[in-house]
């Protein structure tokens, strides 16, 4: 008696599980995705600071660049809500301004070495053989020299080959091609990875066996199964991205003012720690915090694109 | 036949007298010779005993072939590059007369044709020479490597040590209290860590340490004292890491058959944690320390701008604003030679403390 009851229970519970609607990975994983909230916080926050980036004109209050030389070096007051520089600018309006070119450069950067590293690492995984081995050499090599190191080196040859005749634009252009430079090594070994395991499955070789041409097959059947780990890569290499830029722009090697960026405002902040130490960690915590903020979400994303992989 | 108990001693051995020479260089003592020899003695006997034993040479007589390889690759690369760039370091705004500029450039074996002056680099560096600094008169770009290097190496060391020492505790701390509110405050921190960049980080400590509390001081490299904060600072980071991968190793290790037989057998919990947990999974700590490593020392260029430390890092730095080609060729072969013999090394390590690695 007692085991049909049960029999029965269970029948009514796969019932309502088969109901349920059918879901995609890329569903399953937004559903686990809103459940952290750290993740979903980081979201907002980011959604936040880009809108800030876009909108820098319309949300600060001075010109980047205006010099008040009545208000130099001030610290925080009404009228100046993070303090003066020693030129007198608007830190606050600096920050915002800040943000678009961090923001920017670190966005550029890992979309650009996620072309590259995605058509690379592609072209070496499908191929395969003697074509995918010189591929993985090169990047081997590339790999031996530190990524400080490369990105210094680049920056150099870049600023010697002189293509560009307004040092803004050099500036701007040498500091997105150095960090694509470096950035697209690690994204071409992941892709390469994940197409040669993707390589193996069925649905692959139907396609081939239905004649598909194999650069429809890659578009169409290998890159929407692997773009999770590739998405999630992403989101790690923004922050970096912004830590570098703000590194090379710190030692001088980046961007520099009146360009404002968050690692030039550190750079400068740092003349005057010993005094005007507001000058340095209003900046450094807006790159600490956004940061920060990539961190969690790109966790977050392993966590819900890969849930075998959730605590690790 | 290697048993566990001979690795016990040989590795506890080397460790007691690194961590021994470490410590004294630390705190300024003069290291006697005979402790540089035994350093020495026992990290290659261990090195070439291992080696031979296990019928690693021709391992590693493949892998240092290759790693030779890949090192003159870069050097051609960077050697061309920096070359056929337009502009050389002597063009300044102001003409140079052609006499001096034809002087210069037969000091520089400039004027050679392209193909001897790389062949004469190439030549240069197997005899230890990396030619002469543009930017520091009559200074070789060796003795500068001799003079800085001794100064990043140390500063490196501290913080690979202080990285190692936050983050594998924090780590099994944070694994061994899965999904508590502790294990959450530890990864924050851990995740808080990989965010912090070293200049926002530096000024508070320095605010805090040296104008505040007047404890430690906020520059240069004479002591004890001066270690402490950039080996600190620099060192953050790569704790932060290796924490987030202990604790992942960990939380693994803990559901593997062996383990639950361990706990089965009765033993502590305890000895669990620290003999077969922590033992096994402080191998992907292990791979990662390699790249870890290069990268504490040709990453340590800002903390050495920030703290006044002669280190190399300075000289990075200024090579590349005073387009001292030499001086940049010199370096970048220093550190990529640095992370591809970290690399083997850690590889050797790897294969030594878990058999199961077989390399070929």
């Amino acid at each position: 008696m007692s085991s049909t009851i049960t029999m029965a229970v269970a029948k009514t519970e796969s019932v309502e599980i088969l109901n349920k609607p059918s879901r995609s990975l890329w569903e399953d994983a937004f559903i686990r995705l809103k459940k952290n909230k750290a993740a979903m916080l980081s979201s907002y926050f980011i959604l936040f600071i880009c809108l800030v980036a876009v909108f820098a004109e319309a949300l600060s209050p001075y010109p980047f660049d205006a010099q008040y030389m009545d208000k130099v070096l001030q610290t925080p007051t009404w009228q100046h809500w993070l303090g003066t520089d020693a030129l007198g600018r608007d830190l606050f309006s600096r920050i915002i301004y800040g943000a678009r070119m961090s923001m920017a450069v670190a966005i550029y950067t890992s979309l650009i070495s996620l072309v590259i590293g995605a058509v690379y690492g592609a072209i070496s995984g499908w191929m395969g053989g003697q074509l995918d081995s010189f591929m993985m050499r090169v990047v081997d090599i590339l790999y031996s020299i530190p990524t400080m190191v490369l990105l210094i080196l680049v920056k150099v040859i870049f600023d010697a080959a002189n293509i560009f005749e307004d040092p803004e634009r050099k500036a701007y252009f040498g500091i997105v091609l150095a960090l694509s430079l470096v950035g697209w090594v690690t994204l071409a070994r992941v892709v390469r990875g994940q197409v040669l395991q993707v390589k193996q499955m069925t649905y692959v070789e139907a396609a081939r066996a239905l004649g598909a041409n194999p650069f429809w097959i890659v578009i169409r059947h290998v890159m929407p199964n692997i773009l999770g780990p590739i998405v999630v890569l992403l989101t790690f290499q923004i922050p970096s991205n912004i830590l570098f830029e703000s590194f090379l722009s710190f030692i001088g090697l980046g961007l520099q003012p009146p360009f404002s960026s968050w690692g030039v405002l550190a750079s400068s902040g740092w003349q005057t720690m010993r005094s005007f130490p507001h000058l340095i960690i209003f900046p450094s915590t807006a790159i600490f915090i956004t940061m920060l903020a990539f961190n969690f979400l790109g966790d977050g994303l392993r966590d819900a694109l890969d849930p075998q992989m959730k605590g690790r | 036949m290697i048993t566990e108990k001979h690795k016990s001693i040989i590795s506890s051995s080397v460790l007691v007298a690194l961590i021994t020479t470490l410590l004294m260089n630390f705190f300024n003592y003069e290291i006697p010779t005979f402790l540089w020899i035994l350093d020495g003695v026992l990290v290659g006997g261990a090195f070439v005993w291992y080696t031979l034993s296990q019928n690693l040479l021709f391992y590693v007589l493949k892998r240092t072939t290759e790693a030779f390889f890949v090192l003159l690759v870069i050097a051609t690369l960077t050697f061309t590059l920096l070359r056929v760039m337009p502009g050389g370091p002597f063009d300044q705004e102001k003409a140079l007369p052609p006499e001096v500029k034809a002087n210069i450039e037969a000091k520089y074996n400039l004027n050679a044709p392209i193909l001897r002056q790389y062949t004469d680099y190439i030549f240069g560096i197997f005899k230890g020479d990396l030619g002469e600094s543009y930017k520091y008169l009559g200074r070789d770009v060796s003795t500068i490597i001799v003079e800085t290097l001794p100064v990043s190496f140390q500063l490196g060391m501290y913080a690979l040590l202080v990285s190692f020492l936050i983050g594998i505790p924090l780590g099994l701390f944070a694994a061994s209290r899965h999904n508590s509110l502790w294990d959450n405050s530890a990864m924050f921190m851990a995740v808080s860590g990989v965010s912090l960049p070293s200049f926002l980080i530096a000024p508070i400590l320095i605010i805090i340490f040296c104008f505040w509390l007047d404890w430690l001081p906020p520059a240069f490299w004479d002591g004890p004292e001066y270690y402490i904060l950039p080996s600190l600072i620099l060192g953050i980071r790569p704790a932060a890491v290796i924490a987030r991968l202990t604790r992942a190793s960990v939380l693994e290790v803990i559901r593997s058959d062996y383990i639950r037989t361990a706990k089965a057998k009765g033993l502590p919990h305890r000895v669990v944690l620290y003999r077969h947990v922590l033992k096994n999974s402080l191998i992907p700590v292990l791979t990662f320390s390699g790249p870890l490593a290069a990268g504490i020392l040709s990453g340590s260029f800002i903390i050495e701008l920030i703290f006044a430390i002669p280190g190399m890092g300075k000289h990075l730095i200024q090579s590349v604003t005073n387009r001292d080609y030499p001086l940049i060729l010199g370096l970048t072969l220093l550190f990529s030679a640095m992370l591809v013999f970290a690399n083997l090394i850690v590889d050797l390590l790897y294969s030594y403390f878990d058999p199961r690695i077989k390399l070929s």
